[in-house]
């Protein structure tokens, strides 16, 4: 009989569709992602005094610091924003968007063991690991929320709008890039480990050139050419646009900041596809 | 005729030896660039060719079919190519190429354990490792009291399995793979850990999954024993090709008369002294031929030492030690221990021949060790430091008695007298 008379269930080949997602084989994998999410929550301050503390600690140090830094230091403007709410925001969206980028640049990495030894999607992954992070993002951002809220009885009712139904819209905007981005790192790290090394002071040159710190409104001429070359920027600018409702934010470096994070995800698809089975032979 | 459940055709598989790439990008792109440009590549030395630099292939234009229910042994040297034909099949990696057809879900057992979280307790790592496998959460909920029961871990399963020793550890493990539901079992010397107890009652399970649920099995393993309990039928790998596809037996008895050599393959010559040229050093049988490996312990057999005497000396003397696979020393033998006229070397050409004890040593492999000395004076050729070496493999044969058929835990297996006085 021949190999296509058959009707198999699968077909292991040297090619495969390197766009294809397998989304069906996901979904067959549902609880898989449920539990690494679970792992990776639970198991990250296991055998730590102050357990998911850790989670608020680490934003109220930053923000803290910044504040410091940046404000009373540097003196930079806060565009009006309380600097209390500017700095927090600012934290926690970056250190959402960096450690987001992290973890997906170490996937191929970290689970090199599992990869080698069984089969599952491998998309699988890089999925929880959206997950486990919005968790972490959400917590810290309530304690953004907590402090917007004192705000607003404090008086700034300007704040109110509806242009915050937008958060959950931006935020998936910035999960996209960052597991793109991510993803094409990972991808080029089974090759070539310099670019993990890299990654750290690629973060923060990145940030330094985001308005994480400063707002967009401060800087002028050449030096805001580079931040709005920036794919980043538009999203953060956006976020605190959403919030607070001041801001710079144009048609234009909105749809370019979009177009790179279909840009990254796409890539990131293609090369993390690519590598998924190639890779345990090369690490 | 069953169905065919997996087919594979012109399976190939190539590795890349050494480093992956030339370690710079810079050299790495530039050899991309030329290959597309279809120019000579410049990292290259000269007379090579891309596809020769460094690789191999590991696997080789393999084609075969397995059907419904067929437990195979997947047997060959290391390097032969077995694991990297399972992880072909387990898709954990690609094939170069060719294609391989399956039909019904896979469970690869290439590792027990695999995903285990330090942190997390039994219970956890049940589900968090079944869900690697493929099980849904609630399978796993329907056979939870199952596993925890094989497992015998019992009031320790919420205990974080870094505390668990590591046989408990294998157990559990273990327990979540034998209770994976699928239509193909691919396991990968999974048995080849924790104790003995342990491993007879894995294979016990491995045997309840295939003959009694009728399940495909494919199972690699260098412990000949455990295949021929578990499978029918064997494939014979060699150097990437497939040198057997017949019955387990067929394959074993090939596989084994390729590995046993009853010569030392090493260079005698290294071992030549002032006082003698070893010239041969062999295992032979009765008839004076050389040795048929594994014997069988009611078997006869002899060291064979053939040495041209330069130097005589009253106290020389050869013999040979013998070691067992754990490496414990069993007992020398001597020339001289048989100490009688006829049994003196001298000058020129000598053949020795000592016997090795029938009913005497266990199933298992020894190693036979030359050895000669000046009795209390020196060393000439010590056992325990450099000297050639013979392998010896006992298998079966230990008694006429029908109470013992098999293997008994022991060093030796001596069959002895016993005297019964019955007044009644």
């Amino acid at each position: 009989m021949n190999f296509d008379d058959y009707k198999w269930d699968t077909v292991i080949e040297a090619k495969q569709n390197p766009f294809s997602l397998r989304i069906g084989q996901i979904l067959e994998y549902r609880d898989l992602i449920f539990l690494f999410v679970k792992r990776d929550i639970a198991t990250t301050y296991k055998q730590t005094i102050l357990g998911p503390l850790w989670y608020i600690a680490q934003p109220v140090f930053t923000t803290i610091m910044f504040m410091i830094v940046f404000r009373h230091v540097a003196n930079l403007s806060t565009d009006d924003i309380p600097p209390i709410l500017f700095y927090s925001i600012g934290t926690i969206l970056w250190s959402f968007f960096s450690s987001l980028l992290t973890c997906q640049a170490r996937v191929f990495y970290t689970n090199k063991d599992i990869f080698g030894k069984v089969y599952f999607p491998r998309l699988t992954v890089p999925i929880s690991v959206i997950f486990s992070e919005s968790l972490k993002f959400l917590i810290q951002f309530s304690l953004f929320v907590i402090l917007f809220i004192i705000y607003l009885f404090k008086g700034y009712a300007g704040f109110l709008s509806l242009k915050l139904l937008f958060l959950p819209l931006i935020m998936i905007w910035l999960i996209l890039m960052a597991t793109g981005l991510g993803l094409i790192v990972s991808s080029i790290t089974t090759r070539y480990r310099d670019l993990a090394m890299a990654l750290t002071f690629f973060l923060s040159m990145l940030m330094y050139a985001a308005p994480v710190v400063y707002p967009l409104s401060g800087v002028t001429g050449k030096l805001k050419m580079i931040i709005m070359f920036n794919p980043i920027t538009a999203i953060i600018e956006c976020f605190r646009f959403c919030c607070f409702g001041v801001g710079e934010i144009s048609w234009q470096s909105v749809l370019y900041s979009i177009a790179c994070t279909f840009l990254f995800l796409l890539g990131g698809i293609l090369l993390f596809n690519k590598n998924e089975k190639a890779f345990v032979d090369v690490i | 005729m069953g169905d065919i459940v997996i087919k594979a055709e012109n399976i190939g598989k190539y590795y890349r030896l050494g480093q992956i790439n030339t370690g710079m990008f810079y050299s790495d792109a530039k050899s991309w660039v030329s290959r597309k440009l279809g120019r000579e590549d410049k990292t290259l030395k000269i007379g090579e060719s891309v596809s020769d630099r460094d690789g191999f292939w590991a696997l080789k234009d393999i084609c075969f079919e397995i059907e419904q229910g067929d437990r195979v042994g997947i047997i060959g040297k290391n390097g032969a190519g077995k694991s990297t034909l399972l992880k072909i099949i387990s898709q954990v990696t690609v094939p170069t190429k060719g294609r391989i057809g399956i039909k019904g879900s896979v469970a690869s057992l290439l590792e027990v354990g695999t995903g285990f979280h330090p942190d997390m307790t039994g219970r956890e790592n049940i589900y968090l490792n079944g869900a690697i496998l493929g099980m849904k959460r609630a399978e796993i909920n329907d056979k939870m009291d199952e596993i925890i029961a094989f497992s015998e871990i019992n009031e320790h399963i919420d205990t974080p399995v870094k505390r668990y020793s590591s046989g408990m550890y294998v157990r559990l493990a273990f327990a979540v793979a034998a209770h994976l539901e699928s239509d193909i079992l691919i396991a990968d010397e999974v048995l080849a850990v924790g104790d003995a107890e342990f491993q007879k009652r894995a294979l016990g399970k491995m045997n309840d999954l295939s003959s009694k649920q009728g399940r495909t099995v494919l199972f690699v393993s260098h412990r000949m024993n455990a295949v021929k309990s578990l499978c029918q039928t064997g494939i014979l790998l060699n150097k990437g090709e497939i040198v057997l596809r017949d019955d387990i037996d067929k394959c074993i008895t090939e596989y084994q008369s390729g590995i046993y050599e009853t010569k030392t393959s090493e260079d005698l010559s290294h071992y030549n002294n002032e006082f003698f040229d070893l010239l041969d050093y062999k295992l032979i049988n009765e008839d004076g031929s050389e040795l048929i490996q594994p014997m069988e312990n009611c078997d006869k057999a002899f060291v064979r030492i053939e040495m041209d005497m330069k130097k005589v000396h009253h106290a020389f003397t050869v013999g040979y030690a013998i070691y067992n696979a754990d490496g414990t020393l069993l007992y020398w033998s001597y020339l001289t221990d048989d100490y009688k006229e006829e049994n003196n070397v001298g000058p020129g050409n000598n053949i020795l021949i000592g016997e090795i004890p029938t009913h005497f040593l266990n199933e298992g492999e020894y190693y036979i060790y030359f050895s000669a000395s000046l009795h209390y004076i020196q060393w000439i050729v010590n056992p325990e430091e450099d000297s050639p070496c013979l392998k010896l493999y006992i298998q079966g044969g230990l008694s006429d008695s029908p109470f013992w058929p098999a293997k008994r835990p022991g060093v030796c297996a001596p069959v002895l007298k016993w005297t019964v006085k019955n007044e009644p």
